[in-house]
């Protein structure tokens, strides 16, 4: 198939049509893109050999929307008009989804991880490259405490940055706690396990491939990271462990990890995440941004603003303390689309991801020899 | 009191901001008289001697103190290496006297409500600590700041780290930003950064202890006030009066008393200055330390 110029896309203020391809998480991803009056659902398509349960899911996610669903990813975008891909599959499909939109000259949106494999992510930068495409990856970049930082940073009031700490703690649980497989018990099935968590929404790890919370959450902390300093991670020291949950245990992945990262400049930074169950915090978890300058400092709770809310008969998996006035949806979406207007860069583009990739790899391999690793 | 009803009197030396919460503390137990002196202060007429917090005495001057026949309570802040613990230790053991290496930031009211509810199992197995402690002093250390942090890891999680990795930024000699990962035995880690660069006011400090069952919180961000007076708001700290002596000094005229060895004792401080030391040598080195049995080696 020929590609498309990137001249026909549509001229500013205009409408952009998005083909969602593969929905098999818990959505969030294509919500978001929705939230924004310039994107539109217009289209959701996956492979024709994707198991039942991906086109179930697929399916129904297309039947809300009142779109189409084909099994067919090529052809919805031949036939649909379609001028931004929405990537939210498995972890381990992302990069290849993303690459053939991209080569058909689609801008893509697409859903952490990046990838699950560093040379998955370079092919996605060298055809977003190629194709003078815009790339997304998603995260949380403009939520209201983040951005409050961004603005303290900028304006200089803590002079130069020297040192920043993300502490990342997701009180969510992810199946039986650790130590609870009776002996002769099969080891936990990863997508089996993640295939149940996502009637609760904590299917962040769907894939066939086991992935850790550095792989599964670390983009939010060091997207942060990358925001705020805009500094490269050279070299990295991690310990990682599987603390609370079976399924971590079982297939031999993280769910508490810290990591030293020491930075371009002489900076150095630090991150503290885990999954770390649903009893350990009120809300969705203790997560805080600490920054050093050379003439203040900043702490910083991500939480922030947020009401709190007490009842009588509160079901315990109820946040009592709830995030209001959460515009990252609609900001995302439209930092994207200035990007596509103005030819500008996105909050998280390709290379920026594939860095973070390359960060929580080496991390993990740091992890496993005990000393530190240089960051590719 | 002693057994025989002798009040102890121990000279308590250290700056005010750093002997006040010892003093604080004496005034709340029967049988000792406190009283703060300058460093060179004649001793005679004290039985024992505090020294609070870190400070540039020469540990020498310490165990001549010893020799004097004083008992001594050093805090561990005061000590800089294994080798000067160890003569502080073997120079009261000349004397006869008793010596006791406090770690008082055990006892901090909020570093007590954390270790009562790990100890009580309310949070099941610790698997992460995480400290920032960030001081205002111009001309400070944060190695020396950095050594109570090193103790607490190894109190909460149950011994000496098998692996330590750090970094520093310098100014002029003197570190003054720190990072240190720790690694301990089953998997749990610690990562604690201090540093002495924040300008003039405040302190700040922050631990979190996350367990297999549940975590806490002690964090200085979670208890400010507000205060308006135009402008932006500013964040005022409710900082009540910290007891965090009581429980050492206690033990301290206890074990006086009772003339055996005080149940807070060397090893622990022996312990963290032995993990400092490898801290020391990661920042040389650049490499991880790897604990190779009561040291510590290149990984």
């Amino acid at each position: 198939m020929d590609q498309p110029e990137t001249g026909s896309q549509p001229e500013t203020g205009h409408t952009f049509r998005c083909a969602v391809l593969s929905v098999v998480k818990h959505a969030y991803v294509p919500r978001g893109v929705a939230a924004h009056p310039r994107f539109e659902l217009a289209v959701v398509a996956d492979d024709a050999d994707v198991p039942d349960w991906a086109h179930e899911r697929n399916q129904a996610f297309a039947d809300e929307f009142d779109i189409p669903y084909v099994r067919d990813v090529e052809l919805a975008i031949e036939k649909h008009d379609v001028q931004v891909a929405v990537v939210s599959s498995e972890a381990e499909r992302h990069c290849d989804l993303s690459v053939r939109a991209a080569n058909l000259g689609l801008h893509v949106i697409q859903d952490k991880p990046m990838s699950n494999r560093l040379s998955e992510c370079d092919r996605v930068v060298e055809a977003c490259q190629a194709s003078r495409v815009k790339f997304l990856l998603w995260n949380r970049n403009f939520l209201p405490a983040v951005m409050h930082a961004r603005q303290i940073v900028s304006s200089g009031q803590i002079g130069t940055l020297c040192a920043i700490h993300v502490d990342f703690y997701f009180a969510k649980d992810s199946g039986p706690p650790k130590g609870s497989r009776k002996p002769g018990d099969p080891p936990i099935d990863w997508l089996t396990r993640q295939l149940e968590a996502h009637a609760d929404g904590s299917d962040g790890g769907v894939g066939r491939d086991p992935l850790g919370e550095l792989k599964i959450e670390g983009v939010y902390p060091l997207g942060y990271i990358h925001m705020l300093t805009g500094a490269r991670v050279e070299r990295v020291f991690a310990r990682t462990t599987a603390h609370f949950h079976q399924a971590n245990v079982d297939n031999d992945v993280e769910d508490l990890a810290t990591v030293t990262l020491e930075m371009q400049g002489g900076m150095v930074g630090s991150l503290c995440i885990g999954r770390i169950g649903a009893a350990s915090h009120p809300d969705i978890g203790e997560i805080k941004i600490h920054v050093l300058g050379s003439n203040g400092a900043l702490v910083l709770s991500e939480a922030r603003p947020e009401v709190e809310v007490y009842y009588r008969g509160q079901p315990a998996t109820e946040f009592r303390r709830r995030r209001i006035a959460n515009d990252n949806d609609y900001q995302l979406m439209q930092n994207f689309a200035d990007a596509i207007d103005h030819d500008g860069q996105t909050i998280l583009d390709a290379k920026a991801g594939r860095a973070i990739c390359a960060t929580v790899d080496a991390a993990i391999r740091s992890g496993k020899t005990g000393r530190p690793e240089a960051v590719s | 009191m002693s057994d025989n009803g002798h009040i102890l009197r121990i000279a308590v030396i250290g700056t005010e901001a750093e002997t006040g919460p010892l003093i604080a503390s004496a005034e709340r137990l029967a049988g000792i008289d406190c009283a703060g002196v300058p460093g060179d202060c004649e001793l005679d007429g004290f039985d024992a001697v505090a020294y609070c917090g870190s400070h540039d005495d020469d540990v020498r001057a310490i165990c001549d103190v010893a020799r004097s026949g004083k008992h001594l309570l050093v805090d561990l802040a005061a000590l800089k290496t294994t080798v000067e613990a160890e003569a502080v230790i073997a120079a009261c053991g000349e004397a006869d006297v008793l010596t006791m290496i406090a770690q008082p930031q055990r006892f901090l009211p909020s570093i007590r409500a954390v270790w009562q509810s790990l100890d009580a199992g309310e949070l099941g197995e610790p698997g992460l600590l995480r400290i920032h402690r960030w001081t205002a002093e111009p001309s400070g250390n944060a190695g020396q700041r950095l050594l109570g942090e090193i103790d607490l890891a190894n109190y909460l999680l149950g011994g000496m780290p098998t692996n330590v990795y750090a970094v520093a930024r310098q100014i002029g000699d003197s570190p003054r930003f720190l990072q240190v990962h720790l690694g301990f035995e089953g998997g749990s880690m610690a990562l604690v950064d201090v540093t002495t660069e924040l300008p003039a006011g405040d302190d700040y400090y922050s631990l979190s202890l996350i367990c297999a069952d549940g975590s806490a919180y002690a964090d200085d961000h979670h208890n400010v006030q507000l205060m308006y007076s135009g402008g932006p708001a500013a964040a005022a700290r409710t900082q009540p009066i910290s007891l965090h002596w009581t429980e050492p000094l206690r033990e301290f005229v206890v074990a006086i008393g009772k003339s055996r060895l005080p149940a807070i004792g060397g090893d622990d401080a022996i312990s963290a200055l032995k993990v400092s030391a490898a801290i020391r040598r990661s920042i040389d080195s650049g490499s991880a330390m790897r604990r190779q049995g009561e040291d510590y080696g290149p990984a």
